[in-house]
């Protein structure tokens, strides 16, 4: 116990780090460097920095076994949830700057445009793995479990990149490049469960 | 000549709040500019020209009662893709663009096909007309214009009786307009209009605005306004007009056929799958407001439209 504790101030970093575009578009916004129409633009940033979050946290596992840093898997989670915040402000801003929490608008935008139907269920899928994403989750749900219940991210955050994809209107070059860092983070687990899986079956000869 | 030193037409901004150039300034670049064809670049760092214009004020027809978009809101917000697909792309590389001399090719089926100069094209009555436009992506802006229908010049070049569209060509510069140099849409722009919607009163072709010459990234020289449908349809820096038989091919109609059709009126009941089209955001207010059917220019232009189904011929 005595040699974990000192860690625990890289939660605190870690958390402080995720919250800076927040900071910096909170002070942008207040001070009018959002440009001409910040309401639109507040709202494509929170969904930016949540999806950019959410490949950053799946890159936490990759990045602490290739670099032999096992220490950094504990960031996952605050990663993880601080990009869940993003999405949910994106969530609220769209509702209440477009919407202006109309829910009547809303169900028309989701039968309307599929862009919006898509993020809505990327967005619904995220609530899960955020409330139970403390320690005694874990416990109630079985590791096995919620470790299954976690994998749901791999199916949130490839629904990200195609919300954003689908609302870009002709320059699609972004949105292709967060779909294949995404599809090499997805690749890097199907690589490594197949090299299980070798590893199995030798052992079995 | 269309330079005017004298003090902007009553209840217009003042030249200092509309352009970063003072008085004296625009002075000399109006003399070099049009007087003298001096090189004007070296004296401003950039090839666009700046300048007053002489013109009417809006009849009661072409003008509203809405507030204006600032001049640096217009400026800074602006889908014009020859210069990148960021709508502050234009304001910081538009001025690459060099547009004098110019000239606009009138041509295709028509009995005087005619190459204009632009300062020739300036020659003729100007006037100035407040429009509100309205963007595709569901936001919108009320600007003061100046300059003349767009029938004086189909008039002038009396397009024959096989004559049933009007084709717009955007210049092709790629050594100037850096987005052309990515192959996001087709270069150059394409636009087009049935010779009737041409012909219409509203219709009109802008070489300035807030009472000066058109900034390059509004669309310098000269570019069309076509108000009651979705701004792309205004093409901007228009190199080549031309009658035709058959409708003519439009750049995003060509990208996307099922997401931007030819005709294009603003129509809220007509939803796109991005945009929302039933309310906009009009720059600078907070509350968006709902979408006036053709752009709130119905009394002028449904008429053309009336045995047509707007949900079929969007």
């Amino acid at each position: 116990m005595k040699s974990y504790k000192p860690f625990r101030i890289d939660y605190f970093i870690v958390v402080a780090v995720m919250a800076l575009p927040l900071i910096w578009l909170m002070a942008a916004f207040q001070n009018g460097d959002l440009g001409v129409n910040p309401l639109e633009r507040l709202i494509r940033e929170l969904g930016l920095w949540g999806l950019r979050g959410l490949i950053l946290t799946l890159m936490i596992t990759p990045l602490a076994k290739l670099g032999r840093w096992p220490l950094i898997q504990r960031w996952r989670r605050p990663i993880g949830l601080m990009s869940a915040l993003y999405i949910g402000l994106h969530l609220m801003a769209y509702m209440g700057f477009e919407l202006g929490f109309d829910m009547n608008e809303l169900i028309k935008d989701l039968s309307k445009r599929p862009f919006i139907l898509v993020g809505m269920v990327g967005f619904v899928l995220i609530l899960p793995l955020v409330v139970t994403s403390f320690n005694a989750a874990i416990r109630w749900l079985r590791f096995q479990n919620w470790k299954r219940l976690q994998s749901l991210i791999y199916v949130i955050v490839v629904l990200g990149v195609l919300h954003h994809f689908m609302l870009i209107k002709a320059d699609k070059s972004p949105a292709l490049l967060y779909g294949a860092m995404i599809a090499i983070l997805l690749g890097f687990r199907l690589y490594e469960k197949w090299q299980l899986h070798k590893g199995k079956s030798a052992h079995q000869l | 000549m269309l330079i005017r030193t004298s003090p902007p037409v009553e209840g217009h901004m003042s030249e200092n709040e509309v352009t970063p150039l003072s008085r004296r300034q625009i002075m000399t670049l109006g003399a070099a500019t049009f007087l003298g064809g001096a090189s004007l670049a070296e004296s401003v760092n950039a090839k666009s020209v700046t300048g007053t214009l002489i013109y009417a004020k809006p009849t009661a027809a072409f003008t509203n009662s809405e507030s204006l978009t600032p001049l640096n809101m217009i400026k800074n917000y602006t889908n014009f893709y020859e210069f990148g697909t960021d709508k502050t792309d234009p304001a910081k590389y538009a001025e690459a663009l060099t547009t004098r001399p110019w000239a606009v090719a009138v041509g295709g089926l028509c009995d005087k096909p005619k190459t204009y100069d632009i300062e020739t094209l300036m020659k003729n009555a100007l006037q100035e007309r407040i429009y509100r436009l309205r963007c595709v992506e569901g936001w919108s802006m009320n600007i003061p214009w100046v300059g003349f229908p767009l029938s004086v010049l189909i008039k002038a070049a009396s397009p024959t009786a096989k004559a049933k569209y009007v084709a717009f060509e955007s210049i092709n510069r790629p050594g100037e307009m850096r987005g052309q140099r990515s192959k996001v849409l087709q270069w150059p722009y394409r636009e087009g209009l049935r010779l009737d919607e041409a012909l219409n009163p509203v219709a009109f072709l802008a070489v300035g605005l807030y009472g000066n010459l058109l900034p390059n990234s509004e669309g310098a020289p000269i570019r069309l306004l076509v108000p009651w449908k979705y701004g792309f349809k205004s093409i901007k820096s228009i190199a080549k007009i031309t009658f035709t038989e058959k409708q003519p091919p439009t750049a995003w109609n060509t990208y996307a056929p099922s997401e931007y059709g030819f005709y294009s009126n603003v129509n809220p009941t007509v939803d796109h799958p991005r945009w929302s089209q039933a309310r906009e955001r009009r720059i600078n207010e907070f509350s968006k407001k709902p979408t006036l059917m053709f752009n709130g220019y119905g009394p002028q232009v449904a008429a053309m439209y009336r045995h047509m189904d707007l949900k079929v011929f969007f």
